[in-house]
């Protein structure tokens, strides 16, 4: 990876690490979806739907036991990955 | 000779499968056994952040200078409204309760002590109805301490205290219950969190309520809970369905108080 490909890696991790950190789910979905086609195995993003959980979830026992963060990065990054196989 | 090993690519990928089980369970196991560990921990490291950001909001990045003359401004506006109070009738109708309270054997042993808590994120930041405020042990919170919204309304209670930080469980969040007296003929009812800052009750059908009822809690001393959004009536149904909502928007609320009660 190039520096200058790591850069953008780490300016997309900043951008979606304060997304999160401020609620703004949204915005850390498309970003880190954006990532996750762009880079290879991009797991910030399944850190970061951890990392909302931990924050505003985990212990709720609500809806998807507090883990939908993880469970929606995870079936994200799931779908990515053969899909960026069939179209590269 | 020397021939280059074939790659063995089933079973790299074999391997790459047991390794993310492997993660995935210790994982799922971490969370289940230690959940607040992990709330706990992140939540400590990102607590300085909402509170540069709650800084940011409040203005509170301005010059010295503009500050202590806002802080001037604000004492004269507390020092008129305090003398306000003291001479107007809420004041004497509230020593008049405490007066009747103390007659009938129902004053207050105990000494509510509100405190007011900044809230860091709130909804529609937090997904389930929760509050993150920047009270938490070291200040004198436990679980179960009630929160309550400016002007005395109850809106939830502490569900997770960290050293100097708490989350708040909403009565709104979804699932969560709460006893109330609905309209100005206190009908007792249960209300139900809808999330979005709502409650859903069901009241015996033919129960008279116009939006904009007074809800209360169940208790001696009459706080208010919500007020009545809308009612709706089905004829085939003994139950009529009533929406509820506090009487502040909790999307913007900035402070809470903490009802921490002292002997």
């Amino acid at each position: 990876m190039s520096r200058n490909h790591l850069l953008i890696r780490l300016l997309f991790d900043c951008v979606v690490l304060i997304s999160v950190l401020f609620g703004w789910w949204p915005v850390a979905l498309i970003v880190g979806f954006v990532g996750a086609w762009f880079f290879p195995a991009y797991l910030e993003f399944l850190a970061a739907g951890f990392l909302y959980d931990a924050l505003f979830g985990l212990n709720s026992s609500q809806f998807m036991f507090g883990l939908a963060g993880t469970l929606t990065t995870a079936v994200l990054l799931a779908i990515l990955r053969p899909l960026k196989l069939l179209v590269r | 000779m020397t021939y280059l090993a074939p790659r063995n690519k089933a079973g790299a990928w074999r391997r790459r499968g047991w390794l993310a089980g492997i993660v995935a369970v210790v994982f799922f196991v971490l969370v289940w056994q230690a959940p607040y560990f992990w709330s706990g921990l992140f939540t400590s490291m990102a607590a300085p952040f909402w509170r540069a950001g709650l800084a940011f909001e409040n203005g509170d990045l301005r010059s010295p200078t503009s500050l202590l003359a806002e802080n001037e401004m604000l004492k004269l506006k507390l020092a008129n409204l305090e003398l306000t109070l003291a001479s107007s009738t809420t004041e004497l109708l509230i020593q008049q309760n405490q007066d009747l309270l103390t007659l009938l054997g129902r004053a207050t042993t105990t000494r509510s002590i509100y405190t007011a808590a900044a809230v860091l994120v709130r909804p529609p930041a937090t997904p389930y109805d929760e509050m993150i405020i920047d009270l938490g042990q070291d200040d004198g919170v436990s679980t179960s301490t009630n929160v309550y919204a400016p002007g005395q309304v109850l809106i939830g209670q502490v569900a997770e205290v960290w050293r100097h930080t708490a989350r708040v469980s909403l009565f709104s969040s979804p699932g969560r219950s709460f006893n109330v007296l609905v309209g100005p003929d206190r009908v007792p009812a249960t209300a139900v969190g809808e999330g979005g800052g709502e409650y859903r009750a069901q009241v015996p059908h033919g129960t008279t309520l116009v939006p904009g009822d007074i809800v209360t809690e169940p208790a001696l001393h009459d706080r208010a809970f919500g007020t009545v959004v809308s009612v709706n009536t089905n004829s085939a149904n003994p139950f009529d369905d009533v929406l509820l909502a506090p009487p502040v928007n909790i999307d913007q609320l900035r402070f809470v108080l903490l009802n921490l009660q002292k002997k």
